[in-house]
């Protein structure tokens, strides 16, 4: 009889706490997904940081497809589709806004190829005069004694 | 009889008209034999900035004395404002601004071209009509198309009032000080004009620079950490940076100011990077400019706010004529600004400079893309985009932990090349608490591989720093036959530069801290709370203990009490409200309850979102920011390196390195 109770409870304390963090999982995501998302009506907020009653109802319309089982993609697509790309935070990285993922890119790698040839300029840097690094040597050393006489 | 509106437009009137004679006669006198329109530019300058000040303080008295015959005083204020508060609003809208704006660089102006007379003569004419042209442009555009001193034809009985959101102390300093930082960049610009123009792109020039650009960037740094500040305890997100069209602007000419500072020592010392540390001085000023237009035009919101004013088109035009200007004559000088020597090695001190630039300027190139994207897609496809924080979180931060990570080698690095013996001596030390601090951390359960890497990072930097300062000051007591302490007090005096750099670098490292705490650890919930019922979040104890109400002449406040345990068992009072003021009814004001734990600096932050009229329940959403306090403290470190660096004073050479240079001399032209 026991083990009976003890698998009833296992399961059912189980199945609770499934629910219970499927509910917690879909809030994580939802506010991840907010978080990436501009408030249409604010100025410089996103989703997840405004108090607008619009941004609650986007909240509230996330929470309700994911719960619907449908994934970040196909909600991103649905509200770009209401509000304009002008809602997406995080632009995607095809089509005209891989522009704004390409420039940082051509950036760099015209500053490594500057800082490569003038790196690169050393091989031909004239060499010092023969005796001047002698000289310098010379005119340490002496300043140094000077400076112990000191 | 004239009131304030008559006397504010005489004031400005007299000052475009005393800017436009310095400009004429600044240019007249860069003729040989026609010094004395220099001398009477000079002069002609000290009376604008005369004429401004007067300006700005008639536009404080009509603040103060609430002389709504002004539109612009009606519009950003009301009766109700205390003096302070009214004072504060002269920078609450654009034409005010602008007078600000231009207050500031008369006063730069005058105060320029009288010392750097003393500093690089040759130079002063040329940059003292530079400096007249600007702010002709400036005062014309506060007399014919922005003043503050427009007046009503039916006087209000009182002003509309300044958006609560800028009732704050912060708001008192911050727009003064970016302003200030904006405006200063104009003189590394127009010193760099001269140089151009006089062909002389010399170790003077980059050393009066240097002084100039190092003042734009202190401003600019502390305009830019005050807003932070108020951004995070008035805006109620739970956050500081949000990587904003507005902040971004400012962050960009502060970043090319940072990058000029390291390369200017490279050319200082080996007269290498001329081209670069040109463009760098004028790109600043240019993005400078570029950020006052955008921040003015409204270009950003939409690109139709463009022709709604005149400011926009106004500032696009001067944008324009101003960096034309320069390329054509960065590019008709390109004969002079050849290098002076050569890379000799890529583990040298000027190799590290050079990475140090490449980021930076990659940081500030990036963000400044981000920031323009949207008009672009605007205008090439009519569609608007967006470009938020996610960008600048997966672009800047691979840069910036690089960037951190140089900050703690690059002083390591010696000048020409290192070699290996003195590098394994100088690494050493940093190296192992780098590591020693990961593995601890680590081994306390810490598993975010990526904030591993950074906090390690910051381990190095803050030894680094401590351990060069520590091997100064312990070779000068031998050397001297001084104990440590008054060692450690010459080596910071006689190298102020070397050393207050050091401690920029500190501080650097510590905003580094509160960065990764804030941007890998935050934690974030709503919860609703019952009266004197304990609820637990992320660590902390929250009790909600009353709900009060209160009423003032000009807003609705409710506050609530919340009892708080920290982690370790400490107990506080937070108390997070709301308030409405009168006339902004749409536009409630969260005021955030924190509580900062010492010495971890991590603060719990509370707003209250929602509550029971009855004041039995409450719903608060809860942020934990981890190492949030230690940005402020960085701001305050890195203010205190500053003002190391640039107290006035010369600074005591040894008397070694003067005669080492004197004895070399004759053969600088080799070297």
């Amino acid at each position: 009889m026991k083990w009976i109770l003890v698998v009833i409870l296992t399961f059912g304390v189980g199945g609770a706490l499934t629910t219970g963090a499927a509910a917690e999982e879909y809030e994580q995501e939802m506010w991840e997904i907010a978080a990436d998302l501009a408030c249409p009506v604010c100025s410089g907020q996103n989703v997840k940081d405004s108090n607008a009653p619009l941004a609650r109802q986007i909240r509230a319309l996330i929470m309700e497809k994911l719960e619907a089982g449908e994934d970040r993609e196909a909600i991103v697509a649905f509200l770009v589709g209401r509000y304009g790309e002008g809602i997406r935070l995080d632009p995607p990285k095809s089509g005209f806004q891989l522009g704004v993922w390409m420039g940082p890119l051509v950036i760099i790698a015209v500053a490594v190829g500057m800082v490569a040839t003038v790196m690169w300029r050393r091989g031909r840097a004239e060499t010092v005069p023969a005796g001047l690094d002698d000289f310098v040597a010379r005119v340490d050393a002496g300043l140094a004694r000077r400076r112990e006489d000191e | 009889m004239l009131d304030l509106g008559d006397l504010g437009r005489i004031a400005l009137g007299f000052a475009l008209g005393a800017a436009f004679y310095a400009a004429v006669s600044g240019v007249l006198g860069l003729w040989p034999r026609a010094s004395a329109f220099a001398l009477s530019a000079r002069n002609a300058l000290t009376g604008v900035a005369f004429l401004t000040t007067l300006a700005l303080l008639i536009l404080m008295t009509a603040f103060v004395s609430h002389d709504f015959s002004l539109a612009f005083v009606a519009e950003n204020s009301s009766r109700a404002m205390p003096a302070p508060l009214a004072l504060a609003a002269v920078w609450g809208g654009q034409a005010g601004s602008l007078l600000v704006w231009a207050w500031i660089l008369s006063v730069l102006s005058a105060f320029a071209s009288w010392r750097v007379r003393l500093r690089a003569p040759e130079l002063a004419p040329h940059m003292t009509a530079v400096l007249a042209l600007l702010l002709v442009f400036f005062l014309a555009v506060l007399v014919f198309a922005s003043s503050p001193f427009d007046e009503l034809p039916i006087v209000p009985s009182d002003g509309k009032g300044l958006n609560p959101l800028l009732w704050d102390t912060a708001m008192q300093i911050h727009p003064p000080l970016l302003t200030a930082g904006y405006v200063s960049f104009a003189v590394p610009f127009a010193l760099a004009i001269a140089a151009l123009l006089v062909g002389k792109v010399d170790r003077t020039w980059v050393r009066t620079t240097r002084g100039w650009m190092l003042l734009a960037w202190a401003f600019q740094g502390a305009g830019l950490i005050l807003g932070a500040w108020w951004a995070y305890r008035v805006l109620g997100w739970g956050g500081y940076w949000g990587w904003d069209p507005v902040e971004n602007v400012a962050l960009v000419p502060w970043l090319l100011a940072t990058a000029y500072l390291h390369s200017a020592m490279v050319q200082e010392r080996r007269g290498m990077l001329k081209t670069w540390n040109i463009i760098l001085a004028l790109s600043a000023y240019v993005l400078a400019i570029f950020g006052t237009f955008v921040v003015r035009s409204g270009v950003l919101t939409s690109v139709h706010a463009f022709a709604t004013s005149l400011i926009g088109p106004l500032f696009f035009g001067f944008l324009g004529a101003v960096t034309i200007a320069a390329v054509a004559l960065v590019l008709y000088r390109r004969p002079i600004l050849h290098g002076e020597s050569h890379f000799e090695s890529a583990t040298s001190r000027e190799a590290g400079f050079l990475i140090n630039n490449l980021l930076l300027v990659s940081i500030a190139a990036a963000t400044f893309w981000g920031t323009i994207f949207p008009l672009v897609s605007e205008i090439v496809r009519g569609a608007k985009v967006a470009v938020g924080a996610p960008f600048y979180n997966q672009v800047n931060g691979p840069l910036m932990l690089a960037l951190l990570a140089l900050v703690g080698i690059g002083p390591l690095l010696s000048w020409r090349r290192t070699s290996f013996r003195r590098a394994a001596r100088r690494f050493a030390v940093p190296l192992a608490t780098a590591s020693a601090v990961s593995t601890l951390l680590a081994g306390l359960g810490l598993r975010h591989g990526l904030a591993l890497i950074a906090l390690a990072a910051v381990a190095f930097v803050i030894a680094a720093v401590s351990f060069e300062f520590v091997r100064g000051a312990r070779a000068y007591s031998r050397h001297a036959g001084v104990g440590f302490p008054v060692a450690a007090r010459i080596v910071m005096t006689t190298n102020r530069r070397r050393y207050g750099g050091y401690v920029v670098h500190l501080g650097m490292a510590l905003i580094a801290l509160a960065v990764i705490g804030t941007g890998f650890f935050k934690q974030e919930e709503p919860i609703a709370l019952t009266r004197d019922q304990p609820a637990v979040v992320a660590g902390y104890t929250l009790t909600f203990k009353e709900l009060r109400f209160s009423t003032a002449p000009d807003l609705n406040r409710v506050d609530a009490d919340i009892l708080i345990t920290r982690p370790n068992g400490v107990v506080a009072g937070v108390v997070p409200g709301r308030q409405i003021h009168r006339g902004w009814e749409s536009q409630p004001i969260s005021r955030v309850g924190i509580d900062t734990s010492w010495p971890a600096m991590n603060d719990l932050y509370l707003l209250l979102t929602a509550w029971d009229e009855s004041g039995n329940s409450v719903t608060l959403r809860v942020i934990v920011n981890p190492l949030v306090g230690y940005l402020w403290i960085g701001g305050l470190v890195y203010f205190a390196g500053v003002l190391i660096v640039a107290w006035p004073g010369t600074p005591v050479r040894r008397p070694v390195d003067v005669r080492r240079v004197e004895a070399l001399a004759p053969l600088e032209p080799a070297l």
